[in-house]
């Protein structure tokens, strides 16, 4: 019951217009996801699957787009904020060119606490239905889409913490 | 097949875009920018396909090149550009998989980038991003008048505008077509991303190759 007054809670702050940049709209129910194969910094092979268990916040990005690269930072303090146990932010570059630019930006922007993912773009784009850069999805502990935000967003606004700790509460069993 | 099939089935692939050609006017501007603001004019629908393939422009490596310096190549021209204020549109990496999807035909087809932003796409920026894309891509840019004319060539709509918001204070909103060009210089069909899976645009080109042979 707490929980969910939690939940309601986040969910009328999500509703407030006022803020600068949007919030994540959360789906009415849950949707199934497919995945892609992908790779992370040290050339292993992953699904979503291996989230399982985990609150995950997916932004499906590229080097070459300039929105992606702005909300990076507030992604990494995110992740520095509520990353752990309960909860990853999981960074997907489409970058054709590989792991390399990726790597690049990382270091050029200072990046600390994210780790680096990469998929093929078409197989990202037709697995997530993505239409443009950067979209990004909530996924809850079993791997289901809680709700999508295609373009920027300040993912470490007082608001969008509050939503993250909400849902990641909410949860817990 | 015949030259004469072959026209015949190029008439009859641009009649169908023309008959096309109002709705896609109008939806690009939908599709295309989420930025685009409210009060832009509507796209001007000429009736005719009255695309040409003309410019003088600046290749990412420096060099001048217009029109003619693709003869003998497939093109396929897309009109964009790099600082995409919101969301970023995936049309140059849809062209990129059309390209792998050739396989060998790919060497007979030029995917080229024109910026509409050429204050900001200077040719070193213009060099970065294709590199990100293909390694066939060329990036063009040049002097605002320069676009402005390929721009007008091509039919191709795009308008700057003031927003407060984006990067450096403006943004540029414009049509997201990609155009189809003969080895001859012709035009030759339109396509979207999002109206056909990269697979269905690159069957579509496998076959316009062949039905040309090597020589063209």
């Amino acid at each position: 019951m707490r929980r969910r007054d939690l939940l309601a809670g986040a969910l009328a702050l999500a509703a407030t217009p006022a803020a600068a940049r949007p919030l994540m709209p959360l789906h009415e129910t849950p949707r199934e996801m497919l995945s892609p194969p992908y790779v992370d910094g040290d050339g292993r092979d992953l699904t979503l699957a291996d989230f399982h268990g985990r609150v995950v916040l997916l932004n499906i990005w590229a080097t070459w787009c300039a929105p992606c690269r702005e909300e990076m930072p507030t992604l990494d303090a995110l992740q520095a904020r509520l990353g752990g146990d309960d909860f990853h932010v999981l960074p997907l570059s489409i970058d054709r060119a590989g792991l390399r630019p990726v790597r690049r930006f990382y270091d050029e922007i200072g990046i600390r606490h994210l780790d680096m993912y990469l998929a093929e773009d078409i197989r990202a784009m037709a697995a997530f239905a993505v239409a443009g850069l950067p979209t990004t999805i909530l996924i809850d502990r079993q791997g289901f889409e809680l709700g999508r935000l295609a373009g920027p967003a300040e993912w470490d606004s007082a608001r969008n913490v509050a939503l993250f700790e909400a849902i990641i509460a909410n949860e817990r069993t | 097949m015949t030259s004469s099939n072959l026209s015949m089935s190029i008439l009859r692939r641009s009649l169908r875009v023309l008959a096309g050609a109002a709705t896609l006017g109008v939806g690009s501007v939908l599709l295309w920018q989420a930025r685009a603001p409210q009060d832009l004019p509507a796209p001007l629908v000429t009736g005719e396909a009255a695309i040409t393939n003309a410019y003088t422009l600046t290749d990412h490596t420096g060099r001048t090149v217009t029109a003619d310096s693709f003869a003998g190549q497939w093109q396929l021209v897309f009109f964009g550009f790099t600082h995409c204020p919101d969301i970023c549109p995936t049309t140059l990496g849809y062209m990129a998989q059309v390209m792998d999807l050739l396989g060998p035909d790919a060497e007979q087809v030029t995917p080229i980038f024109v910026t509409v932003d050429p204050a900001r796409d200077t040719p070193d920026v213009m060099a970065a991003y294709v590199e990100a894309f293909h390694p066939r891509m060329v990036g063009l840019s040049g002097t605002e008048a320069q676009v402005a004319e390929a721009a007008a060539n091509f039919r191709v709509w795009y308008e700057r505008s003031e927003d407060a918001t984006a990067p450096d204070g403006y943004t540029v909103a414009h049509a997201g077509h990609i155009y189809v060009m003969a080895p001859d210089g012709g035009f030759v069909d339109v396509w979207l991303e999002g109206d056909a899976p990269a697979d269905a645009f690159a069957a579509n080109l496998a076959s316009l190759i062949q039905s040309t042979g090597n020589s063209s």
